[in-house]
């Protein structure tokens, strides 16, 4: 795997792990954040992918 | 006003001091690495938008450090001071061995510590310190994708630019807005956390009822404390911040201070108190990696990590140790 993608998913992991935790109030931000790393994981991957 | 009431706030503006000093540096180190501005006028930039930065937010950080860390009833002048000395130590201690970790988390950390030597665990107030814990993690990864994205705009916008020193001039002068927007974030979320010891401590003291508001010459005192601090400047944790982690030109100082910036100012307008320090950290490496992953220096954001992780427990013992002091004494 892409070395930026694997990156970006374990960030997105990471956020992901937090929405249970997290304050109500404040739940969007990691959900949000999550949909965000997935989002640029795969125009990682497409990037890569592109470049073969 | 008792005399050790007057000395505990003194001690706390001295935090405050002490916090400019180690984590105003963020505020410059781009600024400074890509060479937009002198060390010295940098500082200056800086100290005056951490100062004004009283005018732009409320006080709802402070908020949330005098109520939402420990219970209220456990707040003694002693206890107070204990958990300063314990976020001061642990600041000075990263700060000699050149780490840029946080005195956000040191405060919580030092405050908890104190209070649980004198009644137990009983006392820390979960919902608070979940809120904080979570705000933890997230602020260097709200700063890192915001500063990728950031960066990846800009790119995107100004591809067509041949000449690189072209586009690096312009975003030279758009670096000294970014670090001011940077430094009223640093100023807001920061100088807060200093108000809210202080305004535990005057309830403690029965100054300001139960649910009262931060006095004006609180927050004017933070904000001198903190800007006065910044002036002092903090060259070792510069470096780290401005070319350990990786090498900035001013169109990557540009779009991670913003970032960084827009962070602060969401976090502040709700009432999180989060690390500058993580958020420009993650904000920097988010820039870096629009290069490739390779640009960022893994093993300084390693260091960084393990000083993060160790902040909190650092400043708890600390505090925990000279709180039991602190009582023996009394």
């Amino acid at each position: 795997m892409n070395r930026r993608v694997g990156f970006f998913l374990l960030a997105a992991l990471m956020c992901l792990a937090l929405v249970p935790v997290a304050d109500s109030a404040y739940r969007v931000v990691p959900e949000g954040l999550a949909v965000t790393y997935v989002v640029l994981a795969v125009l990682a991957g497409l990037d890569a992918m592109g470049k073969r | 006003m008792d005399i050790w009431v007057v000395l505990v706030i003194l001690l706390a503006l001295g935090f405050d001091y002490t916090n400019g000093f180690h984590d105003a540096a963020n505020s410059i180190a781009t600024v400074v690495s890509t060479g937009v501005l002198k060390p010295r006028y940098a500082v200056m930039w800086a100290a005056f938008f951490n100062f004004i930065a009283f005018l732009v937010f409320g006080t709802e950080v402070a908020s949330t450090i005098a109520k939402d860390v420990v219970v209220q009833e456990v707040l003694t002048v002693g206890v107070i001071f204990a958990g300063l000395v314990g976020a001061i130590g642990w600041n000075l201690l990263t700060f000699y061995l050149g780490l840029p970790t946080s005195s956000s988390h040191a405060l919580v950390g030092g405050m908890a510590g104190a209070a649980v030597a004198v009644s137990g665990f009983d006392v820390l107030k979960v919902e608070g310190l979940r809120k904080i814990g979570v705000f933890i993690v997230l602020s260097p990864l709200i700063g890192l994708a915001l500063g990728l994205i950031l960066m990846l705009v800009i790119l995107r916008i100004f591809h067509r630019v041949k000449r690189v020193e072209l586009l690096n001039r312009g975003f030279r002068k758009g670096q000294l807005i970014s670090a001011a927007a940077f430094s009223l974030g640093h100023g807001a979320n920061d100088a807060q956390k200093t108000m809210g010891i202080i305004l535990a401590l005057l309830i403690t003291a029965g100054e300001v009822p139960k649910n009262g508001e931060v006095p004006l010459w609180v927050i004017l005192a933070a904000h001198t404390a903190i800007g006065l601090g910044t002036l002092s400047g903090g060259w070792r944790i510069v470096k780290t911040m401005g070319s350990k982690i990786t090498r900035l030109q001013p169109v990557g100082g540009f779009a991670a201070e913003s970032a960084a910036a827009v962070t602060l100012f969401a976090t502040s307008a709700a009432g999180i108190p989060v690390s500058t320090t993580h958020t420009i950290t993650g904000a920097i490496i988010g820039v870096g990696a629009t290069r490739r992953l390779s640009a960022v220096r893994w093993g300084i954001a390693g260091t960084v990590i393990w000083a993060w992780i160790l902040t909190i427990p650092g400043a708890f013992t600390v505090a925990f140790v000279t709180s039991l002091i602190v009582r023996g004494v009394s």
